[in-house]
Protein backbone atom coordinates (compact mmCIF):
# COMPACT_ATOMS: atom_id res chain seq x y z
CA UNK A 1 0.00 0.00 0.00
CA UNK A 2 1.30 3.41 -0.99
CA UNK A 3 0.56 4.92 2.40
CA UNK A 4 2.52 2.34 4.34
CA UNK A 5 5.48 2.63 2.00
CA UNK A 6 5.60 6.40 1.75
CA UNK A 7 4.03 7.86 4.92
CA UNK A 8 7.17 8.15 7.05
CA UNK A 9 9.32 9.23 4.14
CA UNK A 10 6.89 11.99 3.28
CA UNK A 11 6.72 13.01 6.91
CA UNK A 12 10.50 13.26 7.00
CA UNK A 13 10.40 15.26 3.75
CA UNK A 14 8.09 17.82 5.30
CA UNK A 15 9.78 17.81 8.70
CA UNK A 16 13.22 18.61 7.28
CA UNK A 17 11.82 21.48 5.25
CA UNK A 18 9.53 23.04 7.78
CA UNK A 19 11.51 22.05 10.91
CA UNK A 20 8.06 21.94 12.51
CA UNK A 21 6.83 18.43 13.48
CA UNK A 22 3.20 19.54 13.79
CA UNK A 23 3.14 21.26 10.40
CA UNK A 24 4.96 18.30 8.86
CA UNK A 25 2.40 15.83 10.23
CA UNK A 26 -0.50 17.93 8.96
CA UNK A 27 1.13 18.38 5.57
CA UNK A 28 1.60 14.63 5.34
CA UNK A 29 -2.06 13.99 6.19
CA UNK A 30 -3.28 16.66 3.78
CA UNK A 31 -1.06 15.34 0.99
CA UNK A 32 -2.45 11.83 1.34
CA UNK A 33 -6.00 13.16 1.55
CA UNK A 34 -5.47 15.20 -1.60
CA UNK A 35 -3.90 12.19 -3.34
CA UNK A 36 -6.86 10.00 -2.40
CA UNK A 37 -9.39 12.61 -3.50
CA UNK A 38 -7.70 13.03 -6.87
CA UNK A 39 -6.72 9.40 -7.38
CA UNK A 40 -8.78 9.14 -10.59
CA UNK A 41 -6.63 11.83 -12.18
CA UNK A 42 -3.41 9.87 -11.56
CA UNK A 43 -1.45 9.23 -14.73
CA UNK A 44 1.91 7.51 -14.43
CA UNK A 45 4.40 9.77 -16.19
CA UNK A 46 7.41 7.64 -15.38
CA UNK A 47 7.83 8.62 -11.74
CA UNK A 48 5.25 6.16 -10.43
CA UNK A 49 2.75 6.77 -7.68
CA UNK A 50 5.48 7.97 -5.28
CA UNK A 51 6.60 10.70 -7.65
CA UNK A 52 3.01 11.79 -8.10
CA UNK A 53 2.59 11.83 -4.30
CA UNK A 54 5.68 13.95 -3.78
CA UNK A 55 4.47 16.30 -6.49
CA UNK A 56 1.34 16.89 -4.46
CA UNK A 57 3.48 17.21 -1.36
CA UNK A 58 5.67 19.92 -2.91
CA UNK A 59 2.58 21.78 -3.96
CA UNK A 60 1.25 21.61 -0.41
CA UNK A 61 4.59 22.72 0.97
CA UNK A 62 4.84 25.75 -1.28
CA UNK A 63 1.33 26.72 -0.28
CA UNK A 64 2.30 26.34 3.36
CA UNK A 65 5.32 28.60 2.92
CA UNK A 66 3.23 31.10 1.00
CA UNK A 67 0.28 31.29 3.39
CA UNK A 68 1.91 30.20 6.62
CA UNK A 69 -0.80 27.59 7.26
CA UNK A 70 -1.40 24.00 6.26
CA UNK A 71 -4.30 23.51 3.90
CA UNK A 72 -7.20 21.41 5.26
CA UNK A 73 -9.56 21.35 2.25
CA UNK A 74 -8.86 17.80 1.11
CA UNK A 75 -9.30 16.37 4.62
CA UNK A 76 -12.56 18.26 5.07
CA UNK A 77 -13.80 17.10 1.71
CA UNK A 78 -13.20 13.50 2.77
CA UNK A 79 -14.63 14.04 6.21
CA UNK A 80 -11.29 13.39 7.94
CA UNK A 81 -10.87 14.95 11.37
CA UNK A 82 -7.94 17.30 12.06
CA UNK A 83 -5.70 15.34 14.40
CA UNK A 84 -3.31 16.85 16.92
CA UNK A 85 0.23 15.56 17.30
CA UNK A 86 0.87 13.93 20.68
CA UNK A 87 4.08 14.78 22.61
CA UNK A 88 5.43 11.29 21.88
CA UNK A 89 4.86 11.70 18.18
CA UNK A 90 6.33 15.17 18.31
CA UNK A 91 9.61 13.73 19.56
CA UNK A 92 9.60 10.90 17.04
CA UNK A 93 9.07 13.33 14.17
CA UNK A 94 11.91 15.47 15.48
CA UNK A 95 14.04 12.35 15.37
CA UNK A 96 13.15 12.02 11.74
CA UNK A 97 14.41 15.53 11.13
CA UNK A 98 17.78 14.60 12.69
CA UNK A 99 18.71 18.10 13.75
CA UNK A 100 22.32 17.09 14.24
CA UNK A 101 22.56 16.06 10.62
CA UNK A 102 20.68 19.11 9.51
CA UNK A 103 22.86 21.40 11.57
CA UNK A 104 25.98 19.72 10.24
CA UNK A 105 24.76 20.03 6.71
CA UNK A 106 23.84 23.68 7.17
CA UNK A 107 27.20 24.46 8.73
CA UNK A 108 28.98 22.71 5.91
CA UNK A 109 26.94 24.51 3.31
CA UNK A 110 27.49 27.82 5.08
CA UNK A 111 31.22 27.33 5.08
CA UNK A 112 31.18 26.89 1.32
CA UNK A 113 29.86 30.43 0.84
CA UNK A 114 32.20 33.34 0.17
CA UNK A 115 33.18 35.60 3.04
CA UNK A 116 31.03 38.43 1.69
CA UNK A 117 27.98 36.17 1.27
CA UNK A 118 28.42 34.66 4.77
CA UNK A 119 28.58 38.12 6.34
CA UNK A 120 25.60 39.38 4.38
CA UNK A 121 23.51 36.30 5.25
CA UNK A 122 24.47 36.46 8.93
CA UNK A 123 23.47 40.12 9.20
CA UNK A 124 20.29 39.77 7.19
CA UNK A 125 18.95 36.32 8.22
CA UNK A 126 20.36 35.65 11.69
CA UNK A 127 20.53 39.20 13.04
CA UNK A 128 17.49 40.41 11.12
CA UNK A 129 18.92 43.67 9.84
CA UNK A 130 17.33 45.64 7.02
CA UNK A 131 19.18 45.82 3.70
CA UNK A 132 20.12 49.44 4.36
CA UNK A 133 21.70 48.44 7.69
CA UNK A 134 23.44 45.49 6.07
CA UNK A 135 24.80 47.82 3.36
CA UNK A 136 26.08 50.31 5.95
CA UNK A 137 27.73 47.52 7.97
CA UNK A 138 29.42 46.05 4.89
CA UNK A 139 30.20 49.52 3.43
CA UNK A 140 28.55 48.77 0.13
CA UNK A 141 25.45 49.86 -1.69
CA UNK A 142 22.04 48.49 -0.79
CA UNK A 143 21.81 46.79 -4.19
CA UNK A 144 25.09 44.99 -3.58
CA UNK A 145 23.87 43.82 -0.14
CA UNK A 146 20.70 42.44 -1.72
CA UNK A 147 22.69 40.64 -4.40
CA UNK A 148 25.06 39.05 -1.84
CA UNK A 149 22.17 37.78 0.31
CA UNK A 150 20.29 36.46 -2.70
CA UNK A 151 23.27 34.66 -4.19
CA UNK A 152 24.24 33.25 -0.78
CA UNK A 153 20.76 31.81 -0.19
CA UNK A 154 20.70 30.20 -3.62
CA UNK A 155 24.07 28.59 -3.13
CA UNK A 156 23.08 27.43 0.37
CA UNK A 157 19.95 25.82 -0.99
CA UNK A 158 21.85 24.02 -3.74
CA UNK A 159 24.41 22.71 -1.28
CA UNK A 160 21.74 21.47 1.15
CA UNK A 161 19.91 19.75 -1.69
CA UNK A 162 23.00 17.75 -2.52
CA UNK A 163 24.01 17.05 1.08
CA UNK A 164 21.42 14.34 1.74
CA UNK A 165 18.79 16.47 3.41
CA UNK A 166 16.68 16.31 0.28
CA UNK A 167 14.39 13.28 0.38
CA UNK A 168 13.06 12.08 -2.90
CA UNK A 169 11.24 8.81 -3.57
CA UNK A 170 13.70 5.99 -3.71
CA UNK A 171 16.32 7.93 -1.82
CA UNK A 172 15.41 7.21 1.79
CA UNK B 1 7.74 -1.47 4.98
CA UNK B 2 6.67 -2.26 8.51
CA UNK B 3 3.94 -0.25 10.24
CA UNK B 4 5.13 3.10 11.50
CA UNK B 5 5.76 3.61 15.20
CA UNK B 6 4.38 7.13 14.98
CA UNK B 7 0.84 7.16 16.31
CA UNK B 8 -0.14 10.14 14.14
CA UNK B 9 0.77 8.17 11.01
CA UNK B 10 -1.36 5.24 12.17
CA UNK B 11 -4.29 7.52 12.99
CA UNK B 12 -4.18 9.21 9.61
CA UNK B 13 -4.05 5.78 8.00
CA UNK B 14 -7.25 4.77 9.77
CA UNK B 15 -8.87 8.09 8.84
CA UNK B 16 -7.98 7.50 5.23
CA UNK B 17 -9.37 3.96 5.30
CA UNK B 18 -12.58 5.24 6.81
CA UNK B 19 -12.81 7.96 4.18
CA UNK B 20 -12.24 5.36 1.48
CA UNK B 21 -14.98 3.17 2.90
CA UNK B 22 -17.38 6.10 3.08
CA UNK B 23 -16.50 7.02 -0.46
CA UNK B 24 -17.15 3.50 -1.71
CA UNK B 25 -20.48 3.37 0.12
CA UNK B 26 -21.51 6.78 -1.15
CA UNK B 27 -20.63 5.94 -4.73
CA UNK B 28 -23.80 4.43 -6.13
CA UNK B 29 -23.21 1.36 -8.18
CA UNK B 30 -23.37 2.19 -11.83
CA UNK B 31 -26.52 0.93 -13.35
CA UNK B 32 -26.23 -1.50 -16.12
CA UNK B 33 -28.15 -0.46 -19.11
CA UNK B 34 -28.34 2.15 -21.79
CA UNK B 35 -26.72 5.54 -21.44
CA UNK B 36 -28.83 8.58 -20.56
CA UNK B 37 -28.57 9.77 -24.16
CA UNK B 38 -30.12 6.56 -25.39
CA UNK B 39 -32.80 6.78 -22.73
CA UNK B 40 -33.68 10.34 -23.78
CA UNK B 41 -33.66 9.37 -27.46
CA UNK B 42 -35.83 6.34 -26.78
CA UNK B 43 -38.23 8.37 -24.65
CA UNK B 44 -38.52 10.99 -27.40
CA UNK B 45 -39.08 8.33 -30.04
CA UNK B 46 -41.67 6.60 -27.87
CA UNK B 47 -43.44 9.92 -27.28
CA UNK B 48 -43.52 10.66 -31.00
CA UNK B 49 -44.71 7.16 -31.83
CA UNK B 50 -47.36 7.31 -29.13
CA UNK B 51 -48.37 10.76 -30.37
CA UNK B 52 -48.52 9.47 -33.92
CA UNK B 53 -50.61 6.49 -32.82
CA UNK B 54 -53.05 8.65 -30.93
CA UNK B 55 -53.16 11.09 -33.83
CA UNK B 56 -53.78 8.26 -36.28
CA UNK B 57 -56.63 6.96 -34.16
CA UNK B 58 -58.14 10.42 -33.72
CA UNK B 59 -57.62 11.68 -37.26
CA UNK B 60 -57.89 8.31 -38.93
CA UNK B 61 -61.30 7.55 -37.47
CA UNK B 62 -62.72 10.70 -38.94
CA UNK B 63 -60.93 10.35 -42.23
CA UNK B 64 -61.64 6.68 -42.78
CA UNK B 65 -65.13 6.99 -44.25
CA UNK B 66 -63.98 9.71 -46.59
CA UNK B 67 -60.91 7.80 -47.65
CA UNK B 68 -62.87 4.60 -47.98
CA UNK B 69 -65.29 6.33 -50.26
CA UNK B 70 -62.49 7.93 -52.22
CA UNK B 71 -60.70 4.66 -52.69
CA UNK B 72 -61.69 2.09 -55.18
CA UNK B 73 -65.00 0.50 -54.51
CA UNK B 74 -63.95 -3.16 -54.62
CA UNK B 75 -61.41 -2.55 -51.87
CA UNK B 76 -64.16 -1.70 -49.45
CA UNK B 77 -64.60 -4.42 -46.89
CA UNK B 78 -68.22 -3.80 -46.18
CA UNK B 79 -70.97 -1.94 -47.94
CA UNK B 80 -70.95 1.73 -47.31
CA UNK B 81 -74.06 3.50 -46.24
CA UNK B 82 -76.44 3.88 -49.09
CA UNK B 83 -77.51 7.44 -49.41
CA UNK B 84 -80.49 7.78 -51.67
CA UNK B 85 -80.01 10.58 -54.12
CA UNK B 86 -82.54 13.36 -53.66
CA UNK B 87 -84.70 14.04 -56.61
CA UNK B 88 -83.79 17.00 -58.68
CA UNK B 89 -86.77 19.02 -57.59
CA UNK B 90 -86.08 18.32 -53.94
CA UNK B 91 -82.56 19.67 -53.97
CA UNK B 92 -82.53 22.90 -52.01
CA UNK B 93 -79.25 24.01 -53.52
CA UNK B 94 -80.61 26.45 -56.12
CA UNK B 95 -81.55 28.92 -53.45
CA UNK B 96 -78.02 28.70 -52.12
CA UNK B 97 -76.67 28.95 -55.62
CA UNK B 98 -78.66 32.03 -56.37
CA UNK B 99 -77.67 33.59 -53.11
CA UNK B 100 -74.05 32.91 -53.89
CA UNK B 101 -74.56 34.42 -57.26
CA UNK B 102 -75.90 37.55 -55.60
CA UNK B 103 -79.19 37.57 -57.46
CA UNK B 104 -82.59 38.59 -56.25
CA UNK B 105 -85.92 37.18 -57.26
CA UNK B 106 -86.40 39.57 -60.17
CA UNK B 107 -82.98 38.77 -61.52
CA UNK B 108 -83.82 35.15 -61.24
CA UNK B 109 -86.83 35.49 -63.46
CA UNK B 110 -84.92 37.53 -65.98
CA UNK B 111 -82.04 35.07 -66.10
CA UNK B 112 -84.45 32.17 -66.39
CA UNK B 113 -86.05 33.80 -69.34
CA UNK B 114 -82.63 34.51 -70.80
CA UNK B 115 -81.61 30.90 -70.34
CA UNK B 116 -84.71 29.68 -72.13
CA UNK B 117 -84.08 32.14 -74.92
CA UNK B 118 -80.41 31.14 -75.19
CA UNK B 119 -81.31 27.48 -75.36
CA UNK B 120 -83.81 28.21 -78.07
CA UNK B 121 -81.17 30.14 -80.01
CA UNK B 122 -78.40 27.66 -79.52
CA UNK B 123 -80.57 24.72 -80.41
CA UNK B 124 -77.81 22.31 -79.44
CA UNK B 125 -78.54 21.65 -75.78
CA UNK B 126 -80.16 18.35 -75.08
CA UNK B 127 -82.47 17.46 -72.24
CA UNK B 128 -82.99 20.98 -71.03
CA UNK B 129 -85.08 20.90 -67.93
CA UNK B 130 -88.26 22.90 -67.79
CA UNK B 131 -87.85 26.58 -67.08
CA UNK B 132 -89.56 26.20 -63.75
CA UNK B 133 -87.00 23.70 -62.51
CA UNK B 134 -83.51 25.15 -62.63
CA UNK B 135 -81.84 22.39 -60.58
CA UNK B 136 -78.79 20.91 -62.21
CA UNK B 137 -77.42 17.83 -60.48
CA UNK B 138 -74.72 15.51 -61.80
CA UNK B 139 -75.53 12.02 -60.62
CA UNK B 140 -72.88 9.36 -60.22
CA UNK B 141 -72.86 5.96 -58.60
CA UNK B 142 -70.24 3.33 -57.83
CA UNK B 143 -71.47 -0.17 -57.29
CA UNK B 144 -69.47 -3.24 -56.40
CA UNK B 145 -71.32 -6.48 -57.09
CA UNK B 146 -70.35 -10.02 -56.21
CA UNK B 147 -71.94 -12.71 -58.35
CA UNK B 148 -71.97 -16.50 -57.83
CA UNK B 149 -69.20 -18.63 -59.32
CA UNK B 150 -69.57 -19.36 -63.01
CA UNK B 151 -72.11 -16.61 -63.62
CA UNK B 152 -69.83 -13.67 -64.29
CA UNK B 153 -70.16 -13.75 -68.07
CA UNK B 154 -73.95 -13.77 -68.06
CA UNK B 155 -74.28 -11.16 -65.34
CA UNK B 156 -71.76 -8.85 -66.99
CA UNK B 157 -73.67 -9.07 -70.27
CA UNK B 158 -76.86 -8.36 -68.37
CA UNK B 159 -75.29 -5.23 -66.93
CA UNK B 160 -74.35 -4.12 -70.44
CA UNK B 161 -77.89 -4.72 -71.59
CA UNK B 162 -79.29 -2.61 -68.75
CA UNK B 163 -77.55 0.41 -70.24
CA UNK B 164 -79.06 -0.29 -73.66
CA UNK B 165 -82.49 -1.03 -72.28
CA UNK B 166 -82.70 2.24 -70.35
CA UNK B 167 -81.63 4.37 -73.30
CA UNK B 168 -78.05 4.75 -72.21
CA UNK B 169 -74.77 3.38 -73.42
CA UNK B 170 -71.63 1.66 -72.15
CA UNK B 171 -68.77 4.14 -72.03
CA UNK B 172 -66.05 1.68 -71.01
CA UNK B 173 -65.88 -2.00 -70.22
CA UNK B 174 -63.11 -4.41 -69.29
CA UNK B 175 -62.86 -7.91 -67.86
CA UNK B 176 -60.07 -9.64 -65.95
CA UNK B 177 -59.62 -13.37 -66.48
CA UNK B 178 -63.29 -13.92 -67.21
CA UNK B 179 -64.17 -13.73 -63.54
CA UNK B 180 -64.19 -10.03 -62.80
CA UNK B 181 -64.60 -6.83 -64.70
CA UNK B 182 -65.47 -3.17 -64.63
CA UNK B 183 -68.10 -1.27 -66.50
CA UNK B 184 -68.85 2.41 -66.87
CA UNK B 185 -72.28 3.24 -68.23
CA UNK B 186 -74.13 6.45 -68.94
CA UNK B 187 -77.89 6.40 -68.57
CA UNK B 188 -80.42 9.22 -68.77
CA UNK B 189 -80.65 10.96 -65.43
CA UNK B 190 -84.32 10.17 -65.05
CA UNK B 191 -83.47 6.45 -65.43
CA UNK B 192 -80.77 6.58 -62.80
CA UNK B 193 -82.70 4.84 -60.03
CA UNK B 194 -84.13 2.09 -62.29
CA UNK B 195 -80.63 1.40 -63.57
CA UNK B 196 -79.29 1.05 -60.07
CA UNK B 197 -82.16 -1.24 -59.08
CA UNK B 198 -81.51 -3.45 -62.08
CA UNK B 199 -77.80 -3.63 -61.31
CA UNK B 200 -78.42 -4.51 -57.66
CA UNK B 201 -80.55 -7.41 -58.81
CA UNK B 202 -77.57 -8.95 -60.61
CA UNK B 203 -75.87 -10.13 -57.42
CA UNK B 204 -74.90 -9.25 -53.91
CA UNK B 205 -74.07 -5.59 -53.54
CA UNK B 206 -70.76 -5.45 -51.75
CA UNK B 207 -70.41 -1.70 -51.69
CA UNK B 208 -72.30 1.18 -53.13
CA UNK B 209 -71.83 4.88 -53.28
CA UNK B 210 -74.30 7.27 -54.77
CA UNK B 211 -73.58 10.95 -55.07
CA UNK B 212 -75.07 14.00 -56.63
CA UNK B 213 -73.16 17.19 -57.31
CA UNK B 214 -75.26 20.27 -57.57
CA UNK B 215 -73.96 22.47 -60.38
CA UNK B 216 -76.93 24.80 -60.59
CA UNK B 217 -74.96 27.87 -59.55
CA UNK B 218 -72.26 27.09 -62.07
CA UNK B 219 -74.84 26.57 -64.76
CA UNK B 220 -76.65 29.82 -64.05
CA UNK B 221 -73.36 31.65 -63.97
CA UNK B 222 -72.39 30.29 -67.36
CA UNK B 223 -75.74 31.08 -68.95
CA UNK B 224 -75.79 34.60 -67.54
CA UNK B 225 -72.29 35.28 -68.87
CA UNK B 226 -73.31 33.88 -72.23
CA UNK B 227 -76.39 36.10 -72.30
CA UNK B 228 -74.27 39.16 -71.64
CA UNK B 229 -71.87 38.08 -74.35
CA UNK B 230 -74.75 37.61 -76.76
CA UNK B 231 -76.06 41.07 -75.96
CA UNK B 232 -72.61 42.49 -76.51
CA UNK B 233 -72.39 40.73 -79.87
CA UNK B 234 -75.73 42.21 -80.87
CA UNK B 235 -74.50 45.71 -80.02
CA UNK B 236 -71.24 45.13 -81.88
CA UNK B 237 -73.14 43.92 -84.93
CA UNK B 238 -75.11 47.19 -84.89
CA UNK B 239 -71.87 49.14 -84.67
CA UNK B 240 -70.45 47.14 -87.54
CA UNK B 241 -73.35 48.11 -89.71
CA UNK B 242 -72.75 51.75 -88.91
CA UNK B 243 -68.97 51.67 -89.38
CA UNK B 244 -67.83 54.21 -91.97
CA UNK B 245 -64.08 53.65 -92.12
CA UNK B 246 -61.77 50.69 -92.49
CA UNK B 247 -60.20 51.37 -89.12
CA UNK B 248 -63.58 51.35 -87.39
CA UNK B 249 -64.52 48.18 -89.20
CA UNK B 250 -61.34 46.39 -88.17
CA UNK B 251 -61.65 47.42 -84.52
CA UNK B 252 -65.28 46.35 -84.30
CA UNK B 253 -64.51 43.13 -86.10
CA UNK B 254 -61.75 42.30 -83.63
CA UNK B 255 -64.11 42.91 -80.74
CA UNK B 256 -66.75 40.80 -82.43
CA UNK B 257 -64.28 37.93 -82.88
CA UNK B 258 -63.40 38.02 -79.20
CA UNK B 259 -67.02 38.00 -78.16
CA UNK B 260 -67.82 35.19 -80.55
CA UNK B 261 -64.97 33.10 -79.16
CA UNK B 262 -66.15 33.76 -75.64
CA UNK B 263 -69.71 32.80 -76.55
CA UNK B 264 -68.52 29.53 -78.01
CA UNK B 265 -66.43 28.74 -74.95
CA UNK B 266 -69.35 29.42 -72.66
CA UNK B 267 -71.66 27.40 -74.85
CA UNK B 268 -69.22 24.48 -74.80
CA UNK B 269 -69.05 24.56 -71.01
CA UNK B 270 -72.83 24.70 -70.80
CA UNK B 271 -73.11 21.77 -73.19
CA UNK B 272 -70.72 19.72 -71.07
CA UNK B 273 -72.68 20.52 -67.95
CA UNK B 274 -75.94 19.67 -69.64
CA UNK B 275 -74.52 16.40 -70.88
CA UNK B 276 -73.27 15.42 -67.48
CA UNK B 277 -76.52 16.43 -65.88
CA UNK B 278 -78.70 14.69 -68.39
CA UNK B 279 -76.64 11.52 -68.42
CA UNK B 280 -75.87 9.90 -65.08
CA UNK B 281 -72.66 7.89 -64.73
CA UNK B 282 -72.63 4.50 -63.08
CA UNK B 283 -69.41 2.61 -62.51
CA UNK B 284 -69.81 -1.07 -61.84
CA UNK B 285 -67.23 -3.43 -60.37
CA UNK B 286 -68.32 -7.00 -60.75
CA UNK B 287 -66.52 -10.14 -59.61
CA UNK B 288 -67.26 -13.72 -58.83
CA UNK B 289 -67.22 -15.02 -55.29
CA UNK B 290 -63.68 -15.83 -54.22
CA UNK B 291 -62.02 -13.48 -56.68
CA UNK B 292 -59.88 -10.83 -55.08
CA UNK B 293 -60.91 -7.28 -55.91
CA UNK B 294 -58.85 -5.83 -58.72
CA UNK B 295 -56.32 -3.22 -57.72
CA UNK B 296 -57.70 0.18 -58.52
CA UNK B 297 -56.30 3.68 -58.44
CA UNK B 298 -54.00 2.82 -61.31
CA UNK B 299 -53.89 6.50 -62.11
CA UNK B 300 -51.75 6.94 -59.00
CA UNK B 301 -49.22 4.36 -60.06
CA UNK B 302 -47.10 6.92 -61.86
CA UNK B 303 -44.00 8.46 -60.32
CA UNK B 304 -45.56 11.92 -59.93
CA UNK B 305 -48.57 10.26 -58.41
CA UNK B 306 -46.36 8.33 -56.04
CA UNK B 307 -44.53 11.53 -55.14
CA UNK B 308 -47.80 13.30 -54.46
CA UNK B 309 -48.96 10.44 -52.32
CA UNK B 310 -45.65 10.42 -50.45
CA UNK B 311 -45.90 14.15 -49.73
CA UNK B 312 -49.52 13.75 -48.68
CA UNK B 313 -48.56 10.79 -46.51
CA UNK B 314 -45.74 12.76 -44.90
CA UNK B 315 -48.03 15.60 -43.98
CA UNK B 316 -50.72 13.18 -42.85
CA UNK B 317 -48.27 11.51 -40.48
CA UNK B 318 -46.99 14.90 -39.32
CA UNK B 319 -50.52 16.09 -38.69
CA UNK B 320 -51.27 12.86 -36.85
CA UNK B 321 -48.19 13.29 -34.66
CA UNK B 322 -49.09 16.90 -33.88
CA UNK B 323 -52.64 15.95 -33.01
CA UNK B 324 -51.40 13.04 -30.91
CA UNK B 325 -48.92 15.24 -29.07
CA UNK B 326 -51.77 17.58 -28.29
CA UNK B 327 -53.38 14.71 -26.43
CA UNK B 328 -50.17 13.30 -25.03
CA UNK B 329 -48.36 16.37 -23.69
CA UNK B 330 -50.95 17.31 -21.04
CA UNK B 331 -51.07 13.67 -19.93
CA UNK B 332 -47.26 13.51 -19.72
CA UNK B 333 -47.15 16.80 -17.85
CA UNK B 334 -49.62 15.44 -15.30
CA UNK B 335 -47.60 12.24 -14.96
CA UNK B 336 -44.39 14.23 -14.49
CA UNK B 337 -46.06 16.34 -11.81
CA UNK B 338 -47.31 13.22 -10.08
CA UNK B 339 -43.86 11.64 -10.24
CA UNK B 340 -42.31 14.81 -8.78
CA UNK B 341 -44.75 14.86 -5.90
CA UNK B 342 -44.29 11.16 -5.16
CA UNK B 343 -40.49 11.49 -5.28
CA UNK B 344 -40.47 14.44 -2.91
CA UNK B 345 -42.83 12.74 -0.49
CA UNK B 346 -40.70 9.60 -0.53
CA UNK B 347 -37.55 11.63 0.06
CA UNK B 348 -39.13 13.42 3.00
CA UNK B 349 -40.32 10.14 4.46
CA UNK B 350 -36.87 8.66 3.98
Amino acid sequence: MLYERQAEGLLRFFARRTLDPEAAAELMAETFAEAFASRRRFRDRGTGAAGWLYGIGKHQLSRYFRTGAVDVRARRRLGMPERTVSPEDFERIEELIDFEQVGRAIGQAFSLLSEEQREALTLRVIEGMSYREVAEALRCTEETARARVSRGLKRLTRTLETSGLEHEPGRT
Amino acid sequence: MSASTIGYVQTVREDLLEAAWRSSMAARPRRRGPSPRWVVAAATAMTLIAGGGIGWVVVGDRATPIRRAARSMPAAGKPSEHRPLPSASAVPAPAVGWAAFGANERTLKRVSAGVALDHARAGSVSSIPPTGDLSKVIKTADVSIVVPRGTFGDRFDAANRIADRLGGYVQASSTHGGRSGTLTMRVPARRFQPALSSLRALGRVEAERVSGRDVTAQYVDLTARRRIALERRRVLEGLMRRATSIEQTIRVQNALDDVQLRIEELQGAINVLNDRVSQATIRVWMRETGVEPAVQNVENASIPGAFDRAVAGFFSVLAGVIVGLGYLIPALALLALLWLVVTRVRRRLA
